[in-house]
């Protein structure tokens, strides 16, 4: 049997494990007795890799879209079933999604654990792309494309990354276009899967009601005990701190008009410790003047600057960061200025010591409870993973931080930071 | 344990003990009869509830007190279970092991939670005028806004149509009439009638011992100081007469069928006769191998979705189905047929399995969030049936084919309403890509 390093956390009295199988894969176990277990399996890649290699190969670059038609196609199996089936009879739902620097492969279950676990190792491990079969899925996700665009949230999210940023590879839509997913081919896909699902890029992390030998006997079982390790060397484009546009307008079927704010952050960090420690201080940032007891956020709405409510995120990749803030607003331009002007001008308008101990507790509070779901769990181990890190940090980082330390932080964030804003009008119906 | 106990006339406490969770539960309901001349103004002071309560009358100030006691979150809801109106409150908050600098979560949370419903703000001695004005707008919005989501519209309709004269046709908002008709004097006097005649249950979910936890709800309980407490029945109508047909037209591309039935319920139904119109309600039509899925969608693609839901307090069953305006009838016919290939006992293994398995999932999950096992125990009393989760299941496995057959010989059509769409508004479908 395997060896495994043990985390643990004295305040929740719980702990996790993690291995590396000889295949080069990585698993994180989190036995926990509740009764839905989660299971995800990963891989680093995402929408941002698009020219690599992986050993030897000449570098190739490949069309917007690949990674999430990977992500659909691997479903099919050799035989024309739908790997999704395969788990409904074990009283299993099974998922999947793509993001800019992940693909994920998940399913939840009260039952059955472990042949689950074992359909979803052999699933994601046995690619069968044909002609034909990338044909038929091009016309299905072209129509999920189509649908995306009607959808006023998802077209304010790439406008505003297309305006924070010039030339990364973020501004492309996770899904490609109709036309850069009518390029992709079985070769195509092969390569991608055999470049970035080699095991030893993969990781899998198990939140249930089970032991950690149990689940390397099923690794054992489906997987192979070699490790395929070809160096992936990936290409990205030069970004720097200028922004591509401050302001874009649309025009589209929508009640109230919409608006994203964003600022763009290129900060590198020494280790993944640091990279924690600075999505915690983002985060109490956001919680200091958007939460709904915020003095700012209470201004806003007093003014009837928004309606229903204000939403604050602070999202972290490996090559790049961005706050972004949305809303829907009659006054779109008067709240995107109230709200430029009070963090430009952060330093006078600082939190007191007594907001940011309350703050303090709701992020650790959130930090604990987010340990009741299985899910959850699965999330974070995976993310806290991918970046370096152990989950369990992310408590002590949020208990140490200090006042001193978060206004220091406030006040420099915004420094030579540029704004911009994407704004989404209701489309006037034309009389004739 | 999970016992119940009496706190006082109509109040029952119920303490779940578990140490699965980092927080603890405490919740309040606060169960009346469903009728005309109360619905919108429980479901109004419901609203008010949310926005706060003497001690802190303001969006953020009660957003504040609760961020300060970690992040404690309130849960406030109103709910028709039978003939019955439920207003539920919930605070769930960080157990006192996690809590790092010595605040006493627990008190103050349950004590804020008694605050909202025995110490609201008030002016002149009665609900601020403006608050309540604000909220009989908003509460206005919703009630218009039901046109907006056709599937729940659909529903609402029929339900109306069946049940005309019976409290179960009302619905949660009132009319525009009842809404208009609420000062907040009236709504002052509701707000004691509420806290006299409702039944009341308590429950504690959570790490905290049973003394103290009991504790917590006798000081509630105590607050509730003038107690005439009212019976609420639901009113049973086992058997359908005729069937009644009702067609409307809406602006849309796919039209919009639902079906109501009566499932035979009597006031003595055993509680096998009920788990079996239960089971019989996952293989009709809940399932993911369900008869109307596989044969109504999926064989004869006469719709998009089609699918059941069984109401055993009220002893009525909905089909619902998006269908195009020209295979409606088929439509109908087809979820007809379907019934009846269960009254004579067609059901194969991998349905009854997939059935009992959907079963199993649904009850094994009830201990993963304190929310979930409180909403079991709640559900049961209402039903006045007091088994465990284990316990239920097992009576469901132990069903036969035969006593599903037997359920389903006892339902009948009551009413047919279909939403004809005359528009070009995209259809919606519920299949996957």
């Amino acid at each position: 049997m395997g060896s495994f390093e043990c985390f643990e956390n004295a305040v929740l009295g719980e702990k996790y494990y993690k291995t590396v199988h000889p295949s080069g894969f990585t698993i994180l176990i989190y036995p926990k007795k509740l009764s839905t277990s989660y299971v995800m399996l990963s891989t680093r890649y995402g929408s941002l890799e698009k020219t690599f290699r992986a050993g030897n190969d000449e570098f190739c670059t490949v069309p917007d879209g690949v990674a999430h038609f990977l992500e659909h196609k691997l479903f099919e199996e050799e035989d024309g079933s739908d790997a999704f089936a395969k788990f409904a009879p074990l009283g299993a739902s099974a998922n999947a999604f793509t993001s800019h620097e992940m693909t994920s492969y998940l399913f939840s279950t009260t039952d059955c654990l472990t042949e689950s676990l074992a359909v979803l190792l052999d699933f994601v491990t046995h690619p069968y792309f044909t002609d034909e079969n990338v044909r038929k899925e091009q016309g299905i996700i072209a129509q999920e494309i189509g649908m995306c665009q009607d959808d006023p949230q998802n077209r304010l999210y790439y406008s505003l990354l297309e305006g924070l940023y010039r030339e990364h590879n973020i501004r492309i839509d996770i899904a490609g276009t109709v036309k850069s997913i009518s390029e992709i081919t079985p070769e195509i896909l092969y390569r991608c899967y055999r470049t970035f699902y080699q095991l030893s890029n993969m990781v899998l992390a198990v939140c249930g009601d089970i032991a950690p030998e149990t689940v390397l006997e099923i690794a054992d079982r489906v997987l192979p005990q070699k490790a395929e390790n070809r160096e992936i060397e990936c290409v990205y484009p030069q970004e720097d701190s200028r922004i591509e546009r401050a302001y874009t307008e649309l025009h589209m079927a929508v009640a109230t008009p919409m608006l994203a704010l964003g600022v763009k952050d290129l900060t590198q960090f020494k280790t993944p410790g640091d990279r924690m420690r600075y999505g915690v201080l983002a985060e109490m940032l956001g919680k200091c003047y958007f939460s709904r007891s915020a003095e700012f956020y209470n201004e806003l709405y007093d003014a009837g600057l928004f309606a229903k409510t204000i939403n604050y995120s602070f999202d972290m990749l490996n090559s790049c960061s961005y706050l972004m803030i949305t809303a829907e607003s009659e006054k779109p331009n008067e709240l995107f200025e109230r709200t430029k002007n009070l963090l430009q001008n952060i330093s006078g308008n600082l939190p007191s010591e007594e907001d940011f101990l309350r703050i303090k507790r709701v992020m650790y509070s959130n930090h604990i409870r987010s340990f009741d779901s299985t899910e959850n769990i699965a999330f974070a181990l995976t993310e806290s993973f991918l970046q370096g890190g152990d989950v369990f940090e992310i408590g002590d980082i949020i208990s140490s931080v200090t006042y001193e330390e978060f206004t220091r932080f406030a006040c420099a964030f915004f420094d030579g930071k540029e704004f911009a804003l994407s704004v989404i009008y209701p489309s006037t119906k034309e009389k004739s | 344990m999970n016992q119940t106990k009496i706190l006082g006339e109509a109040i029952t406490f119920r303490y779940l003990p578990t140490d699965l969770f980092t927080t603890d539960y405490f919740s309040v309901h606060f169960i009346l009869p469903l009728a005309k001349d109360t619905v919108a103004g429980y479901t109004l002071l419901s609203k008010l509830f949310k926005k706060g309560c003497r001690a802190y009358p303001s969006q953020g100030a009660f957003a504040k007190r609760l961020e300060e006691l970690y992040a404690s979150s309130l849960g406030i809801s109103v709910s028709k279970q039978g003939e019955q109106q439920m207003l539920s409150l919930s605070i769930e908050f960080l157990s006192s092991r996690f809590v790092y600098d010595g605040v006493d979560v627990a008190s103050e949370a349950c004590k804020l939670l008694s605050d909202v419903i025995c110490d609201p703000y008030l002016e002149n001695g009665v609900f601020s005028a403006s608050f309540v004005e604000r909220e009989k707008i908003a509460l206005k919005d919703q009630l218009r806004a039901t046109i907006n989501d056709k599937r729940s519209y659909v529903l609402k309709r029929c339900r109306e149509v069946m049940c005309e004269g019976e409290a179960y046709s009302l619905a949660l908002e009132g009319t525009e009439e009842s809404i208009d008709s609420i000062t907040p004097a009236s709504l002052w006097a509701l707000y004691q009638k509420m806290l006299s005649e409702a039944k009341i249950e308590i429950f504690y979910v959570g790490r905290e011992t049973e003394q103290v936890a009991e504790a917590r709800a006798r000081a509630l309980a105590e607050r509730f100081a003038v107690r005439h407490p009212q019976r609420c029945d639901t009113v049973l109508v086992p058997h359908a007469k005729t069937v009644k047909r009702v067609t409307e037209s809406v602006d849309a591309k796919q039209g919009k069928l639902a079906m109501g039935f009566r499932t035979g319920i009597e006031k003595d139904t055993s509680i096998k006769d009920k788990d079996a119109l239960l089971l019989f309600n996952i293989i009709y039509g809940t399932s993911p191998v369900s008869k109307l899925f596989m044969n109504v969608r999926e064989k004869r693609s006469l719709c998009y979705y089609c699918s059941s839901r069984n109401d055993n307090q009220k002893g009525i069953l909905f089909v619902q189905s998006g269908v195009e305006n020209d295979k409606a009838q088929e439509a109908e016919e087809e979820i007809l047929i379907q019934l009846q290939e269960i009254r004579d006992g067609h059901i194969d293994e991998a349905e009854m399995i997939a059935a009992k398995q959907a079963f199993r999932d649904m009850t094994r999950s009830v201990s993963d969030s304190p929310y979930m096992l409180e909403q079991w125990y709640l559900k049961r009393s209402m039903l006045g049936d007091n088994r465990t989760p284990q316990e239920m299941n097992e009576a469901i496995e132990a069903l036969t084919l035969e006593d599903v057959s037997l359920a389903a010989r006892k339902i009948t059509l009551d009413t047919v309403f279909f939403l004809r769409g005359d528009g070009e508004e995209e259809a919606e479908n519920d299949g996957q890509l």
